[in-house]
């Protein structure tokens, strides 16, 4: 896969005439930015546009999962409780 | 797009209807997924969260709700060199700070998070200004 600095692409547009998938790095920190695709490629973008919406609506389900019978607990306690498992 | 990183109590007051702080965390979450926020949180903070949902539920639940987070949310693991590097930070810091706490923090800023999310006040309130990252509360989003 070809890797670019968006500063590489700004200096030579035709490198967005012919690719498939562009890797689009900070070269200063050495780290991927994201990723460039071709137009061919919009299907299974917009399928995982709707992928995400759907796991994030689904996420909402999240809100009040759980019941418990001890609501006054606080987090460090429940850690104890956890870590007492491996006394 | 923000990104924020969420604390155990954050998600422990969004799932439980019973706790005090549900209705407040419901909210904010809310507001956090319409927003198109970028949610993060940590492999630790996970095992506690799914703890606490199979102590008050059963597996089932517990695996349906790891799935809704794990399927969304992105999920940080500190590596060799984040303990050591954490580790020369709270050398030079106040000796009071907690090493757990620290450690989220730590992961949210090398996440390039914006916020952190608890409700505990006092939440690495002695290495706060290390990191660019801010902590807010519940009503701050």
């Amino acid at each position: 896969m070809q890797s670019l600095s968006v500063s590489e692409i700004q200096r030579n547009l035709q490198n967005l005439n012919d690719f498939d998938v562009l890797e689009i790095v900070d070269k200063k920190r050495n780290v991927v930015k994201g990723y460039f695709l071709d137009g061919r490629y919009k299907a299974l973008i917009d399928e995982l546009l709707k992928k995400r919406a759907s796991n994030r609506k689904n996420l909402m389900g999240l809100i009040g999962s759980v019941s418990s019978q001890q609501p006054d607990q606080t987090v460090d306690q429940l850690r104890d409780e956890h870590l007492s498992k491996y006394e | 797009m923000n990104k924020y990183f969420l604390d155990t109590n954050f998600f422990l007051d969004v799932a439980d209807s019973n706790r005090e702080r549900h209705s407040l965390a419901a909210d904010c979450f809310q507001r956090l997924l319409e927003q198109e926020s970028r949610l993060f949180t940590s492999s630790d903070i996970l095992t506690t969260v799914a703890y606490f949902v199979q102590k008050h539920e059963d597996l089932t639940q517990c695996l349906k709700v790891m799935d809704m987070i794990a399927n969304e949310v992105e999920i940080v693991c500190a590596s060799n060199s984040d303990f050591l590097k954490l580790n020369l930070i709270l050398q030079s810091g106040n000796s009071k700070n907690d090493y757990e706490d620290s450690l989220q923090l730590y992961l949210a800023d090398k996440s390039d998070c914006d916020y952190l999310i608890t409700s505990d006040n006092k939440f690495c309130q002695h290495l706060r200004e290390v990191f660019t990252l801010k902590v807010i509360g519940l009503s701050d989003v």
